[in-house]
């Protein structure tokens, strides 16, 4: 069991590229914490830092108490689910689970009981004999998370465990590592650049861009006060519809404008936004920030716009509709599939304006 | 008595094999054991060496600094103890047994690559088209498999010779008999001979090249062949604009691979002719020098030319590695 | 006729059609094969036959009397493996060849991971290096290592050829396992890193293991080039008959006893007969040895 800390991390590559800057990020004890952000970011980077798989430039890391900067992989008490899952393909699921086990030294029969349980766990006891080659990948998925879970570890790392997997699979695999972290109650620190994985499987989330650290929280804070606009931009699909806008006030009133929009400032909002008046800013709304005016729902504070549909994609259980409105600006929105939405008509929309977001358009933090 | 003597030779063989072969792993098992000892920082930076020490260590003593040492000993003379400077190197370049030595050397480098990368190519696009393939590729490739020395044996009995009116026991001398001819000395006539020496190394080689060039072959994708027959290239146009340019990179390499062994080859002439007779190359002259004549210093030099011959392969190869590791 | 029976003979016919169609190619390449194997055969023949029949006829004129095979017997193989020395040669090749297959595999499969997977200074340049070597006559080092011996009193031992030959195979096996095992998944190496396991316990359980191919590749083809090498031996093994291998004693024999075809057909099946074996055994291995190392001379 163990916290893990990172402080002040950076990672230059010995090409000279920055592949993480200065991450500080506090993992508690028990906690599922999500690392998430586009390809390249630096996630696989922060966690190989962490299994020692990379050495770090600079800062300090420590699992438990204990600063681990230097120490080799073998002794930081961690254990790794890795994308490709890297099982030994010369020895049988068996050996590959009693791997760590027989280094430790652990005596044969705790090791076979060991293996036994974990894979009594995963469901994946008849297996115990096979190589790798003779499982499907979602059973190779189950023994890599097997392997790590024999070790009895502190913490627990998965670089995108299963991006290899399809779609339904993936659905289920991610309800099974979340009830394996309830069970087991170890820290889980897992990496995907998945949405629906991290919406869903953390307890907290880490948003990465370009080696920086943008928001950690839940997720639900994340999604619905994202600190920036990248944040806003990568959570949720399809993602937030941006406009340029300035805030203006008259008679008392605070009023967003963007192009033909203009969008009343809900009253306890406007002490804060006070001090941003007339300065260029960029507002945010959901796709599912919009909807047709008969299936709006009730609770929500409309504004009424018109829209041409340029392309609808009807889905089934939704609608995604690309608008555009009289002033070219285009913008995208998450419908009722029932209402009758047809490409190239023109049609009355309601924006919800309780839940919109503005950004500083210089520093694109929110504000 | 006897029974007892050969169960000795036989027990001490296997002792040998024994301490040959464990000897080595016993020498890394007990480095390691030593790194283990040491603490982790020093141990990480020294265990690389201990990996690669026994290798660097070895290409040092046998292979880098005996080059050195040999290009230095081609400037001395005979016993090494007086510098001639480059009067070694002015006698292989001038006296006319070397000349003829010289133009041996470039016949076989000719014909041997010529004929065993032709052919083997042919035979590799030939064979592709037959069921039996594997059969006749693995007898096409036999002979690689068989020593020079072995080889030499076999072709001394093929090109055996007996004067006219005997039975011939040689198989190349009854066929042209039986044809109305005069026995030849394939090994003692000099016009001759070398041809009858080049054959060997072709015959040797030519599967060699096959098995290179056929899996080159099949690598060229079916549809670029269909695709060529559709625009109506009949089988010589294929096998001339499409498959020779598709696989150059292999018949390049193959062809380098053969020229390097063709610079170095001395047991088929050593063996079957000893370099008499006008047919001496490079390497088995330079044998010559140093056992027969006892000459190290011009034996060096020679060597030093096979060295200078094989220094362009060098260069393209490590050419091409670097390139392979810059794209990987 | 039915239908299936018509469309049967079509198929027949169309088949013959086919085979009449490549009869040039068939004729190309079986008799190719013939040629090549003709040499062979017939010194196989003629080592069965004895001392006088050899001299008297061709090997083939048994073709035109078949009844003459109840002659064939082994009586050469057992004179040159007894009397001329065969026997004792046949064990000192396997003595040389074994360990001078095992030692460089042995120090080129650790080199090798190091320069795929280890970290230090000059690696790279160390690899070029090995490249380089791969041409290298041996016929340059021959002087300056017999001189050496011959200080050292090594001259005529078994340890002598043994590391001459594992160094001289040195760098076609650094290269050849450095490209296989650099080929090797990271994730694999890092996975049994992160499962505590030391340099040398992923060397022995992961590296050899999945590298088997290529160890196996480069074994054969050592384990050939060592049997059939006749210079190395000449050389380093200088007259030493105790220590002589098979190439060595068959070409005394060339040199001594030339018209003795009884002997000298027998005694090269001998030298050749480890070397088929292996070949036909192992030709996937050897094969795969070839295209790998086609750069080694
Ligand atoms: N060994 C290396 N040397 C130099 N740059 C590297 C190295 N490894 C990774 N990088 C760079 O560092 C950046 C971060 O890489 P990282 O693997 O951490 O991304 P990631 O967030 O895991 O992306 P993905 O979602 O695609 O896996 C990338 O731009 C990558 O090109
Ligand atoms: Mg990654």
């Amino acid at each position: 069991m163990a916290r893990v800390v990172f402080e002040q991390v950076t990672k230059q590559y010995d090409n000279g590229y920055v592949a993480v800057k200065d991450l500080n990020l506090d993992i508690g004890d028990q906690e599922f914490v999500v690392l998430v952000g586009p390809s390249g970011c630096g996630k696989t980077t922060s966690l190989r830092m962490l299994a020692g798989l990379e050495e770090i430039t600079s800062g300090n890391l420590y699992i438990g108490d204990r600063q681990v900067n230097q120490a080799p992989a073998k002794d930081r008490d961690i254990a790794m689910v890795f994308q490709s899952y890297a099982l030994y393909p010369h020895m049988s699921v068996f050996e590959n689970m009693a791997f760590s086990l027989e280094l430790q030294g652990v005596p044969k029969a705790e090791m076979r009981d060991r293996v036994q349980s974990a894979a009594k766990q995963l469901g994946i006891e008849p297996l115990l004999d096979r190589k790798p080659k003779q499982l499907s990948g979602g059973q190779r998925q189950r023994v890599a998370v097997g392997r790590a879970i024999v070790r009895n570890p502190a913490v627990f790392l998965m670089d995108e465990p299963l991006s290899n997997l399809d779609a339904k699979l993936r659905v289920q695999a991610r309800a099974e590592l979340s009830r394996l972290h309830q069970k087991l109650g170890t820290t889980f620190i897992y990496v995907t650049h998945d949405q629906a994985e991290a919406m869903t499987m953390g307890s907290r989330i880490a948003v990465m861009n370009q080696g920086i650290l943008q928001q950690v929280d839940t997720p639900q804070n994340v999604y619905e006060h994202p600190n920036n606009v990248f944040v806003a931009g990568f959570l949720g699909s399809p993602s937030m519809n941006f406009f340029d806008a300035t805030l203006q006030a008259e008679d008392g009133e605070l009023k967003v404008q963007a192009g033909s929009l203009t969008l009343p400032v809900p009253e306890e909002m406007r002490s804060r936004y006070q001090e941003y008046v007339n300065r260029p800013l960029i507002l945010g709304i959901r796709p599912e920030g919009i909807y047709t005016s008969t299936y709006a729902p009730s609770g929500i504070q409309p504004f009424p716009i018109r829209a041409k549909l340029s392309v609808v994609e009807l889905m089934g259980h939704e609608a995604i509709v690309y608008c555009t409105l009289p002033d070219d600006t285009e913008f995208i929105a998450r419908l009722d599939p029932r209402a009758k939405l047809t490409a190239g008509d023109t049609l009355d929309l309601q924006l919800d304006t309780s839940r919109f977001h503005l950004f500083d358009k210089e520093s694109e933090q929110a504000i | 008595m006897e029974g007892s003597s050969n169960l000795v030779r036989i027990l001490s063989a296997i002792a040998a094999i024994l301490i040959g072969s464990g000897g080595v792993i016993g020498i890394f098992y007990g480095l390691n054991l030593l790194a283990e000892r040491l603490p982790r920082r020093v141990r990480t930076q020294i265990l690389p060496w201990i990996y690669v020490g026994p290798a660097l260590l070895l290409l040092l003593v046998y292979l880098i600094l005996p080059t050195l040492r040999t290009l230095y000993i081609s400037f001395f003379g005979r016993r090494s103890d007086e510098f001639v400077g480059l009067k070694n190197y002015i006698f292989a370049f001038t006296d006319s047994d070397m000349l003829i030595v010289f133009r041996n050397n470039l016949l076989w480098l000719v014909l041997v690559t010529g004929f065993s990368v032709g052919l083997g190519l042919i035979i590799a696009v030939l064979v592709d088209r037959v069921r039996y393939e594997p059969v006749a590729k693995s007898l096409i490739f036999l002979p690689m498999a068989i020593s020079f020395v072995g080889a030499s044996v076999i072709w001394r009995f093929m090109y055996a010779f007996q004067p006219a009116g005997q039975e011939q026991i040689g198989l190349l001398n009854a066929i042209w008999v039986s044809l109305g001819n005069e026995p030849v000395g394939w090994l003692i006539n000099r016009a001759i001979n070398n041809f009858a020496l080049i054959a060997i190394m072709i015959w040797l080689y030519t599967g060699f090249c096959m098995v290179l060039l056929s899996s080159a072959v099949k690598g060229i994708s079916k549809d670029v062949i269909e695709a060529a027959r559709m625009d109506g290239a009949n089988e010589f146009q294929i096998f001339w604009r499409v498959t020779i340019p598709m696989i150059r990179s292999t018949i390049l390499v193959v062809s380098t691979t053969i020229v390097v062994l063709v610079l170095k080859v001395f047991d088929i002439v050593f063996v079957m002719t000893g370099g008499n007779l006008d047919t001496d190359v490079i390497a088995s002259r330079m044998i010559k020098e140093m056992f027969n004549y006892g000459n190290y210093g011009r034996g060096s030099a020679i060597a030093v030319i096979l060295l200078l011959a094989v220094i362009p392969v060098m260069v393209v190869n490590i050419r091409r590695f670097r390139e392979q590791e810059q794209s990987r | 006729m039915t239908l299936a029976d018509n469309r049967r003979q079509a198929k027949n016919s169309s088949a013959i059609e086919q085979f009449l169609a490549k009869t040039p190619v068939h004729i190309a390449v079986v008799a190719i094969a013939v040629i090549w194997t003709v040499p062979t055969f017939g010194l196989l023949i003629s080592s069965l036959r004895d001392q006088e029949a050899l001299l008297q006829s061709g090997w083939w004129t048994i073709f035109w009397q078949p009844g003459r095979i109840a002659e064939f017997d082994l009586e050469n193989y057992i004179t040159v493996l007894t009397s001329q020395g065969m026997g004792q040669a046949f064990l000192n090749s396997l003595v040389i060849s074994i360990p001078a297959t095992v030692i460089p595999i042995a120090i080129a499969t650790f080199a090798a991971y190091a320069l795929a997977w280890m970290e230090f200074p000059g690696r790279q340049w160390l690899f070029v290096t090995v490249v380089g070597l791969l041409v290298v006559p041996l016929q340059m080092t021959l002087i300056p290592i017999l001189r050496a011996y011959t200080q050292l009193n090594l001259s005529g031992t078994f340890l002598a050829v043994w590391l001459a030959h594992a160094a001289y195979g040195l760098p076609l096996g650094i290269y050849l396992l450095r490209n296989y095992i650099g080929a090797l998944p990271r994730d694999l190496i890092e996975a049994a890193e992160v499962d505590g396991a030391s340099h040398l316990k992923i060397f022995t359980r992961l590296i050899v293991p999945l590298s088997m191919p290529a160890i196996a590749s480069f074994a054969v083809f050592q384990f050939l080039w060592v049997w059939n090498d006749l210079l190395v031996a000449l050389v380093y093994l200088g007259g030493n008959q105790n220590v002589a291998p098979v190439t060595l004693v068959l070409r005394n024999l060339v040199g001594d006893r030339g018209q003795d075809w009884h002997l000298l057909t027998a005694g090269a099946f001998v030298s050749m007969i480890v070397p088929l074996l292996v070949f036909f055994g192992l030709q996937r291995y050897f094969v795969r040895g070839l295209l790998a190392g086609s750069v080694k001379g």
